[in-house]
């Protein structure tokens, strides 16, 4: 089992290195960031000196050394957009309202869409499964934006339940966490269902019941651990595209999160604002496999010893 | 008796109907007595197995009819908290696949374990010796060391063991194996079935044999239960059914064991298709099939006629009645 996280650690260490490196050349692949930090009518030479002060008029080579060389030591550099503020302290703002809406809304999918998609299999053909299966439909086929104003106009304009928006307090981050959560809950019910559904005709959950093993355990602990693993790998592909990439949610409701940051990153090639929100997105990606790595290897014990 | 069932029925609801799997089936068991139950696939050896345990598949089966006693005991009327009670504890089932019907997510120690701490609530150390010595009595050897394993690490012939053992761990008084050789190879399959004999003899529960390989029946068994088409067809012992197989269909399966003598003939299948069981015609159901069909067997079903001691058949060449005996004739 050590050798086997190990192993994994290495291939997480590895990845983000690669992405690293994809990414600090791609950026450059968009433009000149210079061009939309001054207005048209500024001299060449004025350019060029902008350019000498973010040190863009080196190499590309030498850039990235200076980038590697910063990131080693934690620096990840300076906005061009807002000028005078650096990349982790725009980040920092940032991270906490993200991780807090994801958390949040990846708690709450799981918490509606594991026993939805469990019973819907259980109940297959039957009334509750319509139920769940329409719940999943309609989350996953509704746009988050007007999931998100219809929720605004009857709970906070009308009924006046909760902030219209921004990020204040517990009661702000329940309508965004139902908006978000609603459309994650689709998928995972659907690959819990069709998961189950699998498993529930398994020999070993004919076993459990033939042991007299009562209905709730057979189902929980005999077919749901072994129907788990798709539905592991598809949550933590989900929960990490959620925490950058949650961009309407963020934008309908005004939360200061790490999507809408890096989308005005990427309008203004702003890169090292681009450059550290996509490592830190990424090495959360990379972090989030490692964990359902080990979740697998818990579940199935036939992975621990083939690799 | 051990067991008594009496014209138990079950059927399946389907988009195409009704399909009676399971029609109107008697039979019965002693302790340590062994019955096979041969016939073709989907002749509803299976679901009759099943039946038994009450674990037909709701919603689409049902049991419709009949009765099962078991040691007096009505089990079609028991309530499912009880039946939990039984399955596990007192009626044991042993599956086909020993590598399927295990959990790939728990170890062995805990599969065994589970029904022992259902049935003799038994926990920690108690529990945990309780396992070994069944692993022990299946003939694991190291079954002390064999408890974290999971079912990966083993054998085919060392699952189908621990699937014993799990049968066989609350001591119950009937053991039903359905097929459980058949993924095994042939010098496993005998040290499994030698292992089986052994452990009848010493718990003295009584055991259904379900299996197509009449090789085993005639070694195993004290009697032989044929069906066909949801319906057992002929029942006897092992020696009237093999010497002296009253109904076509189980003479038909007897010749198609090859012998040495045979063995320049080519291999003897029975001919045709066992018929769907949805809509079934009013007579026999073997009769498209049957050689030595009549013209009354395609008309009306068959009554049960007794040929010898506990040796009985549904066929019009065996009728108890006056009139058929000369059309028989």
């Amino acid at each position: 089992m050590r050798r086997f996280i190990l192993a994994r650690l290495a291939q997480a260490v590895v990845s983000i290195f690669v992405l690293i490196t994809v990414l600090f050349f791609m950026v450059r692949l968009t433009g000149d960031p210079v061009e939309r930090m001054i207005p048209p009518q500024v001299t060449e030479e004025m350019a060029n000196e902008l350019k000498r002060a973010y040190g863009l008029d080196k190499p590309l080579l030498v850039q990235y050394g200076v980038f590697l060389g910063g990131l080693v030591t934690g620096d990840l550099g300076t906005s061009l957009y807002f000028r005078g503020r650096t990349v982790g302290e725009l980040l920092s703002l940032r991270i906490l309202p993200s991780l807090e809406l994801s958390v949040f809304s990846m708690l709450f999918s799981l918490l509606i869409a594991l026993p939805l998609g469990v019973y819907a299999a259980k109940y297959r053909g039957r009334g509750s499964d319509y139920v769940a299966r329409i719940f999943s439909i309609l989350g996953g086929a509704a746009p988050s934006f007007l999931v998100g104003l219809v929720m605004l106009r009857i709970f906070s304009v009308q009924l006046q339940w909760f902030p219209t928006g921004g990020r204040e307090g517990l009661w702000s981050v329940v309508l965004p966490t139902f908006t978000l959560g609603w459309f994650v809950s689709a998928g995972i019910m659907r690959l819990t269902r069709s998961s189950m559904l699998e498993s529930l005709y398994g020999d070993y959950v004919k076993l459990a019941r033939i042991k007299g093993v009562r209905e709730s355990v057979v189902i929980w602990k005999h077919a749901f651990k072994n129907a788990a693993l798709p539905v592991i790998t598809y949550a933590t592909v989900i929960f990490a595209a959620v925490i950058g990439g949650a961009i309407v949610t963020e934008y309908v409701f005004a939360w200061p999160g790490l999507g809408s940051l890096l989308i005005r990153a990427v309008i203004q090639r702003d890169f090292p604002v681009i450059q550290g929100a996509v490592i830190l997105i990424g090495s959360a990606f990379v972090m989030c496999n490692f964990l359902a790595d080990l979740a697998y290897a818990w579940i199935n014990p036939k992975i621990r010893y083939t690799r | 008796m051990l067991l008594e069932v009496k014209d138990l029925r079950v059927q399946f609801h389907t988009r195409r109907g009704v399909v009676k799997a399971v029609d109107g089936v008697s039979f019965s068991l002693d302790r340590g007595e062994t019955l096979g139950l041969v016939g073709e696939s989907g002749s509803g050896k299976s679901v009759s197995c099943m039946a038994l345990m009450r674990l037909v598949e709701a919603p689409a089966g049902r049991i419709v009819g009949g009765s099962v006693l078991l040691d007096g005991q009505e089990l079609l009327d028991l309530s499912e908290r009880e039946m939990r009670q039984i399955r596990g504890g007192q009626i044991s089932l042993i599956l086909q696949d020993p590598l399927s019907s295990l959990n790939p997510g728990y170890t062995v120690g805990n599969q065994v374990a589970e029904a022992i701490r259902i049935h003799q609530g038994l926990r920690g150390r108690a529990l945990r010796d309780s396992v070994v010595e069944i692993l022990s009595q299946v003939g694991i050897p190291q079954a002390e060391r064999r408890l974290k394993q999971y079912p990966h690490q083993m054998s085919g012939g060392m699952r189908q063991r621990v699937a014993g053992a799990i049968a066989l761990s609350c001591r119950p008084s009937l053991l039903i194996a359905d097929e459980p050789t058949t993924s095994l190879d042939a010098t496993v399959q005998a040290q499994y079935l030698r292992l089986l004999s052994e452990l009848q003899q010493e718990f003295q529960f009584g055991m259904i044999f379900v299996t197509h390989d009449l090789g085993i029946v005639a070694r195993l068994c004290d009697r032989v239960a044929v069906m066909y088409a949801g319906r057992i067809v002929e029942t006897g012992s092992t020696r009237q059914i093999f010497n002296e197989p009253a109904h076509p269909y189980a003479k038909a399966l007897l010749a198609t064991l090859p012998s040495l003598e045979s063995r320049k003939k080519r291999l003897l299948t029975v001919s045709g298709q066992p018929p769907l069981a949805i809509d079934l015609p009013p007579g026999c159901s073997f009769a498209p099939r049957c050689p030595e069909v009549m013209d009354i067997c395609t008309e009306e079903f068959p009554a049960e006629a007794t040929t010898g001691d506990r040796h009985r058949v549904l066929c019009w060449l065996h009728s108890p009645s006056d009139e058929m005996s000369l059309s028989a004739r």
